[in-house]
């Protein structure tokens, strides 16, 4: 056995302790910890937070320049002239958006109509039907419609986003393109950050129309409301600023979400087995930046 | 010795642990660089990421050409490089037609996407891909990247190739209908090929000029492996 001369603090050794005269007869296997100093303790957590700090910094550094130049692509204009591009754009824009048009009228046929008919109800039950207005704005318009539309898009399309990045990256795609003079930028990203935003704010739109419409028409089928006092109740709490808040959240959160899962999807490298762990990195990205997005637009809205 | 102009030059470049010394190459000469893969992978990202129009600096690697200096990763670099990647070749979500015409449908130039169109059949023909044309390209095995790469040199008649090993993976018959292929391409169109290998072994027919072995400590690890 090894002689250990000299053990330094957060060493691990072990012991071997045998039976007096008998032949390599081991009975039990001993293992001691030298405990840690409380300075090498204090090195290694500011070696962790020196490098969650540099990989958020990283991260933030990368995501900024995937904004600046989709937006530097988007901005010029080339991308109307190419019809590479434009064929992209329209495949991702029939995906994202028209393929999901019945799944989002579906949803709205459930959950708007739901949201609708239980505020009516609501509103009427403490005798204002001012209510009825400005409930559907507050909470359907700006809020329900635009956070449904894109948590379907992150499910159904958000997913494919970061899976077809990281297969590119992985099986080395992104050269083979450079080789043949394509920018990333303008042929992969923008499209399906096209597609993101412009689909997020007709389907939020949809949405919304669907959810009004249906939802007057059940109250009025229920004989709760009227359906023309259902629709001058709504015309009544509706505001021009609110529905350009809903537009641009439409347009917003969904392009920015986009970029989100094509930054995870960059991330993959030469490794397909990243993929699983950026897709599912991907989609809790999101989820937090709409969360923080939504927190964010209602502190500035109320200013 | 081909003209001055027309020529693939490089600085010193650092490759793994390495460097590759600085060389050229020629219209009509080839060159070869025998190195791993992951060195190989470098030295095209070195040639084709990262495009100075995306805010990268000069990588030492530039494309002489009728007196005109073109940096790596620019527009006009690459439409007078190209490039031969093993088992990328093709996109899968496109038509074999679309992924053959797919730099001159992004170039934003109508001449050279009409001349392209016009060539596409003559082509096809060559590669024996005609009637399959609008075949969604799907996954394909290796002879059908290589054919594509291929293509995309006949469509675009470059100045220099660079061409990574294309016929590893392929199975016996058409590694050497496909080598035919090649030369017959390379007779064609004359350029410069910068040939890139994994092994000192390999040699596709050509007659190079040079050929540099550069190893880096992963090749040692691998050889101890």
């Amino acid at each position: 056995m090894e002689d250990v001369k000299s053990v330094k603090a957060g060493d691990k050794f072990g012991c071997v302790a045998g039976g007096v005269g008998s032949r390599l007869v081991f009975q039990r296997k001993v293992s001691y910890t030298v405990p840690m100093g409380f300075i090498q303790r204090q090195n290694e957590r500011a070696d962790d937070v020196g490098a969650w700090v540099l990989n958020m910094g990283l991260g933030i550094w990368r995501f900024l320049h995937l904004l600046l130049w989709t937006s530097r692509a988007f901005i010029r204009m080339r991308w109307l002239s190419r019809p590479a591009v434009t064929n992209v754009v329209i495949r991702q824009i029939y995906f994202t958006g028209v393929q999901s048009l019945v799944w989002v009228t579906v949803m709205a046929l459930v959950a708007g109509v739901l949201a609708v008919y239980n505020i009516a109800v609501f509103a009427r039950s403490v005798q204002d039907l001012s209510l009825i207005g400005s409930l559907i704005n507050t909470l359907l318009v700006q809020e329900v419609a635009p956070m449904v539309v894109m948590l379907f898009l992150l499910v159904r399309s958000g997913v494919a986003v970061v899976t077809e990045v990281g297969h590119m990256q992985a099986r080395g795609e992104d050269v083979f393109l450079h080789s043949l003079g394509i920018s990333l930028f303008e042929y992969i990203y923008l499209p399906r950050v096209l597609a993101f935003a412009l689909c997020g704010v007709i389907l939020t739109f949809i949405f919304v129309v669907i959810s009004i419409w249906v939802g007057g028409l059940l109250l009025s089928w229920m004989y709760v409301l009227n359906f023309s006092e259902f629709l001058v109740e709504v015309q009544r709490g509706t505001e021009f600023k609110e529905v350009i808040a809903m537009f641009l959240k439409g347009l917003i959160y969904p392009s920015l979400s986009c970029m989100v899962l094509i930054d995870q999807g960059r991330c993959v490298g030469s490794d397909p087995n990243q993929i699983p762990v950026r897709v599912s990195s991907g989609v809790m990205g999101v989820m937090m930046l709409i969360l923080s997005l939504d927190v964010a637009w209602v502190l500035l809205w109320r200013l | 010795m081909a003209a001055m102009s027309d020529a693939l030059h490089w600085d010193d470049l650092k490759l793994c642990d390495q460097t590759l010394k600085k060389d050229h190459v020629f219209k009509g000469e080839s060159v070869r660089l025998v190195m791993h893969e992951y060195m190989q992978k470098d030295l095209l990202a070195k040639f084709f990421l990262c495009p100075l129009s995306q805010g990268c600096s000069s990588q030492g690697v530039w494309l002489e050409r009728d007196q005109q200096v073109l940096p790596a990763g620019s527009a006009e670099f690459c439409e007078h490089v190209g490039c031969m990647i093993r088992q990328r070749g093709l996109l899968a979500n496109l038509s074999l037609k679309e992924n053959l015409l797919l730099p001159f449908l992004y170039a934003d130039d109508h001449a050279s996407l009409q001349q392209a169109e016009k060539d596409l059949n003559q082509v096809a023909h060559f590669l024996e891909l005609d009637g399959k044309l609008n075949e969604k390209a799907g996954e394909r095995p290796v002879y059908m990247h290589g054919l594509m790469s291929l293509g995309h040199c006949l469509l675009k008649k470059p100045h220099i190739v660079i061409a990574q090993e294309l016929h590893l993976g392929m199975q016996a018959e058409f590694a050497v209908k496909f080598r035919r292929k090649v030369f017959k391409t390379l007779k064609i169109l004359n350029p410069g090929v910068l040939y890139l290998t994994s092994s000192k072994s390999d040699n596709p027919g050509l007659a190079f000029h040079r050929s540099y072995s550069v190893t880096c400590d992963m090749d040692a690890n691998m050889e101890q492996a």
